[in-house]
């Protein structure tokens, strides 16, 4: 069931040409399809919150539009760039957080921003003065010096933010962002995913925290079992089904598998 | 306590271990069916032929392992009784030998004597060049020692081989000495089995494994659990598998064959599974006891240790008695002075000299429980501080001291990277040298006979240098992922491909390579000062050769799962890699040019065929499903075979050898003639036709622009675009003078050869041989100037400079396809074979016709024969 109304909500505002755009994506490991004949764009400068339950193809989402994975069919374009094809050029534009990052054994957090500072042509020490504030703001300072592989789990996410950050892209792709962020910190990634947004930055992340969509996303698409479910505006994905209901009772509705015996 | 009826019962010890093992043993099923998943929908067939010869080869590797092992007890056993005879003063000597002196003093009549007389002379030279080969010595003083005891004491002075040396079963190996160095090699075996672990392939970041704290959450005894774990290497390495072959070859010759393949089961098996659990319990210890950052270097000294034990039991064969000659004054001391029963307790030797075969499997059991016992409780006790281990948060060191004084290091950001990992992870530098050392070490071990003709030493070290430093670039390659573990996905956001990062480490293992094998070779020049030039030549040898060994290696990476198992590299991978090693190795140790060249042009064209197969691989590195092999033909293809047609061609002369040998001399030239010719003609035909069954039509091969003309069949294909374009004979005419061309410069070529003694007599036997017999001449003139130039175009220029061209392009492919085809060649042959090469890639470039190709050849081989 598709609803149809971001296609009339994003036509009706004159809005720049969507920056991610995929059409008709299928992929395919061997015989188990994980993504079926899925199509949505999001505009320049959305925050957009894609939905799913366990298993639903959200990470095989992301990899593919981070040209990881080949997609068997359909094509997926970023600012009109082939996100497999030209993939290295893509690279330049998207900041990516995947869901549980890892990092290099032997090296400290300093020494990885630097790396990746480097390996994205940026000058090291402008970069590190420019990134430096974010730096403090997520409180990772002290433990900078440290072997990022001893960090906490929430450390390691706060130091992929920066990562994704660091190069100033267009585009955010974020796996779960919050999953595993104390309180404070999740209200500081939100603080920080919507200053991105204000500033004109896509941002596309995964999330099963709907208040957090309510809170954040003017658009989400919803995808089950591989296959497209809902895109669109908050307000439409409200009036297409029951404007009372809340948008986890929408979703559930939506995503509901049938009972197993 | 009596538990509730409706409580479960956690599973018994026992009843663990066995869940445990049938769950990995589920996994390896569905790991080999997953494998055979991709290969089905990859290239449609299901069988893997290559990787199934290549597991067999390795189990007959590990079995022949085990059998050396035990004919090493079986040498030192020898050994030990000599030396304890010869203790008494007498010299062991053949029986032959000693019949030989008897028989000399028994003569009686004067025939008899001269006879006896004569006799002992072959006796003397015989004796005394196997002890000499055995022991060390020249000949002569060998000669000397026998001679003098034979007038001093006669036949007494000596003690027959048979009498002083009964072997394993008899008592005598009770005696002390024999008895220390038979356990000493025993024990030699045990370790080597104990640290051999899940196999020779090492793994630098080593990482818990993430089942323990789920497992460990359920109700069952950690020593099960251990148990299990340990017991999982028996079935990944065959050496645990063919372990009980040392026992049976052991226990068959002391008891005879019967009770020996009894004893392979009964107490080989038992031993082999103590042993393997011994060296897992050891690395669980390490895993749970030491920080990580010292894990990594002391399970890869272990893995060292397995690897090194191997190594020396195959170098034992061969130098066994010379060092225990050499060492036996130094080790009689520590025989008498410790007992070392051992040995005698575990084949059932008693002291009273009689053998029971039950009370050394017995004690085989015992030692076996007390093993794995004691494995287990170390394991336990690893895991006593719990499963976090006492690593927690290590400081980090600075080392960018080091690095900031090195502009290379400094300026690029992965070099300083991968430095910074080769600094840190103390397994590193463990692994990477150590490994490459003992490997370099047993190669140059095989290659003794090269070493021993060398006479300047500087030549043994500037050829242990570079062997060193192909083993090291050999190692280090496949490990460029695994610096980057599961922190690939970084690598991954960055906007530079897979592809520029690989080339990067590969070329910075080569320079670490290079760095330390041009420090051995200044070395050898500051020493040598006088061989300047050929030192500098090898230098010049080692950076071709290198670089191309650095391109090969990098491709053997491969992406571990997400369970953090590494998959294993395909051993056909790993021998393409291989290949051209040992002919460089060999050139360069042997001082011969012409063998450096071939490795080093082998190994660049390897190098590239597998580049062209690995750009398609990488990017589908996470996501094989989606990964498609190269169209055909590929430079694989090509390579592939080229070689068939010189394995084949090489068979086929041999047979006609056979054949012809009625003709003498002239048997071999026109054998080789013949034979590469139909072989040849044979093999382009078969690839021509399975090119076909691929989808690769013959006109995308003997045209060189396809691509927009039109697929029009009718069309006459050897037109180069599918089109008459009336350029056709003139491509024709233009092959033609250029093998007119080339022929007149072979033929200057040869007139000069000519003029140097040894070369105008080898041309002149080759002339007198194709005149003798004017029937097969004809034949060989007809398969030289029409079959071989067109199967020759066909594979070197048709395939292999088509794929290489797309490869590497430029002056590149055409030098490196003309290179390639010179090598096929006696070196003789080599500049003017070069040149015919350049040319016919080259009008077969420009013109876009392999015909034009083939007439050049054509000419070419015409003129050279017939005029």
């Amino acid at each position: 069931m598709i609803t149809e109304g971001s296609t009339s909500d994003t036509h009706s505002i004159a809005s720049p040409p969507a920056l991610v755009e995929v059409d008709q994506v299928t992929k395919s490991f061997g015989e188990k399809v994980a993504l079926k004949d899925i199509s949505f764009s999001v505009p320049a400068g959305q925050l957009c919150g894609l939905l799913g339950p366990n298993g639903a193809g959200k990470t095989t989402l992301f990899r593919l539009l981070m040209g990881i994975l080949k997609a068997t069919q359909g094509t997926l374009l970023i600012d009109r760039l082939d996100a497999f094809d030209q993939r290295v050029e893509v690279k330049r534009l998207v900041g990516f957080l995947p869901d549980e990052p890892v990092f290099y054994s032997y090296l400290s957090g300093w020494e990885i921003l630097e790396l990746s500072a480097a390996m994205h042509g940026l000058g090291v020490k402008p970069t590190m003065d420019r990134i430096y504030p974010l730096i403090s703001r997520l409180r990772l300072v002290d433990d900078m010096h440290n072997y990022a592989e001893d960090y906490s789990r929430g450390m390691k996410k706060k130091l992929g933010l920066l990562l994704s950050m660091l190069h100033e892209p267009k585009l955010l792709i974020l796996d779960e962002p919050t999953n595993g962020l104390d309180v404070e910190s999740t209200h500081l990634f939100y603080d920080l995913m919507l200053e991105e947004s204000h500033r004109g930055t896509t941002v596309l992340f995964s999330t099963h925290l709907l208040d957090q969509v309510t809170k954040l996303c003017s658009h989400a698409v919803i995808i089950n079992g591989g296959k497209l479910v809902a895109r669109g505006s908050l307000n439409d994905l409200r009036s297409t089904f029951n404007e009372s209901d809340s948008l986890e009772e929408i979703f559930l509705k939506l995503t509901s598998k049938p009972q197993q015996k | 306590m009596k538990p509730e009826p409706s409580l479960s019962r956690a599973p018994g010890f026992w009843q663990t271990v066995g869940l445990l093992l049938s769950a990995s043993r589920r996994r390896s099923v569905g790991r080999r069916q997953r494998q055979q998943q991709l290969l089905q929908f990859r290239t449609g067939s299901s069988t893997n032929t290559l990787g199934a010869l290549g597991t067999l080869m390795f189990w007959a590797g590990m079995a022949f392992v085990n059998g050396s092992a035990a004919y090493v007890v079986h040498l030192v056993i020898l050994q030990g009784q000599r030396i304890e005879a010869e203790q008494q003063g007498k010299i062991v000597v053949s029986d032959f030998f000693i019949d030989a002196v008897r028989d000399v003093e028994k003569a009686e009549s004067q025939t008899d004597k001269e006879r006896a007389h004569h006799d002992l002379e072959w006796a003397y030279s015989w004796e005394a060049r196997d002890r000499s080969r055995d022991f060390g010595g020249s000949k002569e003083k060998n000669e000397e020692l026998l001679l003098k005891a034979v007038q001093t004491r006669g036949s007494s002075g000596f003690i027959g081989s048979t009498a002083s040396q009964p072997g394993i079963g008899h008592p005598a190996t009770t005696r002390p000495f024999t008895s220390m160095l038979a356990t000493i090699v025993l024990f030699g075996w045990l370790i080597m089995l104990i640290f051999q672990g899940e196999g020779l392939e090492l793994d630098i970041q080593r990482r818990r494994n993430p089942n323990w704290e789920w497992l460990f959450s359920h109700p069952v005894r950690p020593g099960a659990v251990f148990l299990a774990e340990m017991l999982s290497p028996i079935a990944a390495n065959p050496i645990y598998g063919t372990g009980p072959l040392f026992f049976g070859i052991l226990y068959g010759s002391a008891y005879g064959p019967e009770l020996g393949f009894v004893a392979a089961i009964l107490i080989g098996v038992p031993v082999s599974v103590a042993a393997a659990c011994v060296g897992k319990a050891l690395e669980i210890a390490i895993m749970l006891r030491f920080p990580p950052h010292s894990r990594g270097a002391l399970i890869g000294l272990m893995s060292w240790l397995g690897y090194t034990t191997m190594f020396l039991f195959f170098v034992a064969i061969v130098v066994t008695p010379i060092i225990v000659d050499a060492s036996a004054n130094l080790l009689r001391p520590l025989a008498t002075a410790i007992p070392w029963p051992w040995f005698s307790w575990t084949i059932g030797l008693q002291s009273d000299g009689s053998l029971s075969f039950i009370s050394g499997m017995l004690f085989c059991w015992v030692a076996s429980i007390v093993m794995t016992a004691s494995g287990v409780g170390v394991a336990i006790w690893g895991a006593q501080r719990g499963l976090a281990g006492s690593s927690a948060g290590s400081k980090v060191t600075s080392s960018t001291k080091i690095i900031s004084t090195i502009p290379l290091l400094r300026n690029d950001p992965l070099y300083r990277k991968e430095i910074l990992w080769f600094l840190r992870d103390r397994g590193a530098i463990v692994q990477t040298i150590l490994i490459p050392v003992t490997v370099a070490g047993f190669q140059l071990f095989n290659l003794r006979v090269f070493l021993q003709s060398v006479q300047d030493s500087w030549r043994a070290v500037s050829g242990a240098a570079v062997v060193f430093g192909t083993y090291l670039l050999w190692i280090l390659g496949p490990r460029s992922l695994a610096s980057e573990g599961p922190s690939l996905w970084l690598a991954q956001t960055w906007p530079r491909g897979l592809e520029e990062l690989m080339k990067a480490k590969a070329r910075l293992w080569f320079l670490i390579a290079t760095t330390l094998v041009l420090s051995v070779l200044a070395l050898v020049i500051v020493r040598f000062p006088g061989d300047t030039w050929r030192v500098l030549l090898i230098a010049v040898g080692w950076i071709a050769f290198g670089r191309s060994m650095a391109e090969k290696s990098v491709t053997l990476v491969s992406m571990s799962s997400s369970s953090g198992e590494p998959e294993p590299i395909p051993k056909g991978r790993r021998y393409a890699a291989s290949l051209g090693m040992l002919t460089f190795a060999i050139g360069i140790l042997g001082q011969r040019w012409e063998l450096a060249v071939v490795g080093i042009v082998y190994s660049w064209l390897t190098a590239a065929a597998m580049w062209e197969n690995f750009r398609a691989r990488l990017p589908f590195l996470f996501d094989p499903w989606s990964e498609k092999v190269p169209p055909p033909p590929t430079l694989m293809h090509a390579m592939i075979a080229i070689s068939v047609l010189v394995e084949g061609g090489a068979v086929v002369t041999g047979i006609c050898l056979a054949l012809f040998s009625y003709l003498g001399d002239a048997a071999i030239a026109v054998s080789q003639a013949l034979a590469f010719g139909a072989v040849a003609t044979i093999v382009s035909l078969v690839s021509s036709s399975m090119l076909a069954d691929r989808g690769v039509p013959a006109k995308k091969v003997w045209c060189w622009k396809t691509e927009n003309a039109p697929v029009d069949s009718r069309r006459w294909w050897w037109s180069g675009d599918g089109q008459r374009d009336g350029y056709f004979l003139a491509s024709l005419g233009i092959g033609v003078l250029s093998g007119l061309l080339f022929a007149l410069l072979a033929k200057v070529y040869l007139l000069l050869l000519s003029q140097f003694g040894t070369f105008s007599e080898m041309i002149r036997s080759a002339q007198k041989q194709m005149e003798s017999v004017p029937g097969l001449w004809v034949s060989y003139a007809v398969i030289a100037i029409v079959f071989a130039p067109i199967a020759e175009e066909y594979l070197f220029r048709g395939l292999l400079f088509r794929a290489l061209d797309r490869e590497w392009g430029g002056w590149r492919a055409l030098v490196g396809s003309a290179a390639f085809f010179a090598i096929y060649h006696p070196p003789l042959a080599w500049l003017p074979v070069f040149l015919v090469g350049l040319t016919t890639a080259f009008v077969f470039k420009k013109t876009g016709r392999l015909a034009a190709a083939v007439v050049v050849h054509m000419v070419y081989n015409a003129v050279v024969v017939l005029l």
